[in-house]
């Protein structure tokens, strides 16, 4: 799923500041799973807002809406008849909500609430981890299922670095290495052999780094 | 002989080479890089030059290189992989040695969350290990990274880096065989206080056959002061330290510490020089460059050098 | 009670038992400005429950909840009383008084335990100063 996290209230208000009326938009997928813009947080936001505007004497429109998915024409459609009655939408999607937002409303200010994160899982309740980087190479059949791009600070594919210590990376005790789960799971599954051959560097062109990709299927077209 | 390294030639030779770490000026002292440079001077045979070393902007190390070997050094440029891709890293390779540049330290780099910069981009296009192959393939098969030739190709002397005393523990030799068999010529260690860590170490190596293969020169770093071996044996990632050295530092008062520092220092490098499969030292005398010809010559290995 | 009544919406706990049949209507006349919401659980109600009820006007929010080892639905009491504090966090964020909100574990069927609750956090919530546009909201 997608990451994110709520941006701090008065970030937010500075943006949306200048409008009389908005629509706040959740999105019950990716965000609500990780409680940073499904139906709870969208509520939680709205209210917050409706206080801090209080506070100041001011009381502009705000109206909640969530949707299924953000990021898809058709759900989008569920919030078109409030849409065009606010000045401005303030949404609590991932950045590929926000924008297919603006897509859809194009004469609309889109300002978005969250900061998205990363790829991740929900290791338990109230802890979500990054663990894919979407380089669109996998190469995790030869890591154990360790991702090292994603799980090593430094992309080291032919790794441990020097400062692996007690499992933990150099860069933060708080980051467990990912060259030290690498070993131990490929110990486990009896597979170290893997790791002796040398692994020749990456091809970045199927990353961000080919540029902003894309995938077209014509049997998923109309 | 694969380069016209003044270092290979030593190790060659089979004489117990001296490297030492010089860290270029914050900033463009051209003055004061030579001051530490000439401190150095005929002690050593080699200098190696950092590479914003702790992720901290310092004048960029070809350049600091150059400017050492004008004034008679003969440099290893340290080149991290941290903040240049492949295609700056080629070039800087290929500029280093066009200025007369014949060694090279391939490393990946401390992260820039522990520079100056911490908002930094981190590159890691290639890791340590891709670059030493990707230079031994320049000098040995005379290529770039995918394959196209190159005229001139740079004829570098190649090494690594190796901390015996990182985790996890057993992988430790089997990483530095991984560097040697993609190209390290030399292996330089991360600072060895763990003399019985270090020794199994060595043992492991030289059953594995690796230092038929490879040169290995032992780190050595002396403390100045007690709060100097503990800030190290805490703060700095990938350190061993043992308690009982922190307590002979603490023995001493506070006005000799640097001098047990020292002697500290002395008596391990004279360990290594008895020690098999070790071919030399690498000392890392942080921001202290000029106590290193005192060290060499109280451990007796003041000859005069060539460089 | 002392001074002008205050807008303030009481969560409790069903499980608590405070009042029989009939008696909480009975109960509600004595506090005017008080509104009594039971609840299944003090674990139901969630931040933006909260900040939803301040927002619709109330002064004050008190949240009344078994002990935590007497929580019917085992952690319900104990995740309450993290939702109180991270909507206390959210009221710090925009510059309102936490201290509006209150979460309290509170004995079963002691209606006079409840009593001088109410009696402090009225007294406490009338001390601050009255927020004119959260009263008029």
């Amino acid at each position: 799923m997608i990451v994110a996290t709520l941006k701090e209230i008065d970030e937010i208000r500075k943006m949306i500041d200048r409008y009389d009326s908005v629509l706040v938009v959740g999105c019950d997928s990716c965000v609500a799973e990780c409680a940073a813009g499904g139906s709870r947080e969208t509520m939680l936001l709205t209210a917050a807002l409706k206080l801090s505007y209080l506070k100041d004497h001011k009381n502009p429109t705000i109206t909640e809406a969530v949707l299924d998915r953000q990021c898809v024409d058709d759900f989008i459609d569920q919030i078109a008849d409030q849409a065009p009655e606010h000045d401005a939408i303030l949404s609590l999607g991932c950045g590929a909500g926000v924008q297919a937002l603006a897509r859809v409303y194009r004469d609309k200010p889109i300002i978005p609430a969250l900061n998205t994160l990363f790829i991740g899982e929900t290791v338990s309740r109230g802890v979500w981890q990054e663990n894919c980087l979407g380089c669109g190479n996998c190469k995790l059949g030869y890591f154990g299922a360790v991702c090292p791009v994603t799980r090593c600070s430094k992309k080291l594919m032919n790794g441990p670095c020097g400062g692996s210590k007690g499992g933990r990376c150099e860069v933060n005790p708080e980051i467990a290495c990912g060259w030290d789960m690498i070993i131990r799971r490929l110990d486990a599954l009896g597979e170290l052999d893997r790791l002796t051959e040398y692994v020749p560097p990456c091809d970045w062109s199927t990353s961000h780094s080919g540029g902003p990709r894309k995938v077209i299927r014509e049997d998923q077209q109309p | 002989m694969k380069t016209e390294s003044h270092l290979e030639k030593v190790l060659k030779a089979g004489q117990f080479a001296v490297t030492a770490e010089c860290g270029p000026p914050k900033g463009s002292d051209v003055e004061a890089l030579k001051e530490k440079g000439k401190s150095l001077l005929g002690v050593i045979d080699a200098v190696n030059v950092t590479d914003n070393q702790t992720a901290i902007v310092r004048m960029s190390s070809v350049a600091a290189c150059s400017i050492l070997k004008s004034i008679g050094h003969e440099p290893i440029l340290q080149m991290v992989t941290r903040d240049r891709n492949r295609i700056a890293l080629q070039s800087d390779i290929f500029g280093a040695y066009a200025m007369g540049i014949r060694n090279i330290l391939c490393l990946t780099g401390d992260h820039q969350t522990f520079g100056n910069q911490k908002a930094a981009i981190g590159v890691f296009d290639l890791d340590s290990i891709q670059l030493l192959k990707t230079v031994k393939d320049m000098r040995d098969e005379e290529k770039i990274i995918g394959g196209e030739s190159i005229q001139v190709a740079p004829r570098m002397f190649i090494g690594a880096a190796a901390n015996p005393f990182a985790d996890p523990v057993e992988w430790r030799v089997v990483r530095m065989a991984k560097k040697i068999n993609a190209g390290a010529d030399f292996i330089q260690t991360q600072c060895i206080f763990n003399m019985e860590r270090f020794e199994k170490f060595m043992a492991q190596a030289i059953d594995m056959g690796l230092t038929e293969k490879t040169y290995i020169l032992a780190g050595v770093t002396p403390f100045k002061s007690v709060g100097m071996a503990k800030y190290m044996a805490d703060k700095v990632a990938g350190m061993d330290i043992p308690d009982e050295l922190i307590r002979r530092m603490a023995g001493v008062p506070k006005d000799k510490q640097a001098e047990e520092g020292i002697r500290i220092s002395v008596e391990f490098i004279q360990r290594f020089r008895e020690m098999k499969g070790v071919s030399g030292i690498h000392l890392m005398a942080i921001e202290w460059e000029h106590k290193v010809p005192e060290i060499l010559e109280l451990a007796g290995l003041k000859s005069s050098r060539a460089n | 009670m002392e001074g002008k009544p205050v807008k303030i919406v009481v969560y409790h706990c069903k499980n608590l038992r405070l009042f029989k049949d009939g008696e909480q209507k009975v109960f509600n006349r004595k506090w005017p400005g008080l509104s009594l919401v039971s609840i299944p659980c003090s674990g139901k109600v969630e931040a933006h429950h909260l900040l939803k009820t301040l927002a619709g006007g109330a002064q004050g929010v008190l949240i009344l909840a078994c002990a935590e080892s007497a929580c019917q639905y085992l952690e319900g009491s104990a995740r309450s009383r993290k939702r109180v504090d991270y909507a206390g966090q959210w009221l710090q964020k925009v510059g309102i008084s936490p201290e509006r909100l209150d979460f309290v574990r509170v004995p079963p069927m002691d209606r006079v335990a409840l009593e001088n609750l109410l009696r402090e956090f009225t007294s406490k919530i009338q001390s601050l100063e009255v927020i004119p546009a959260i009263a008029k909201a």
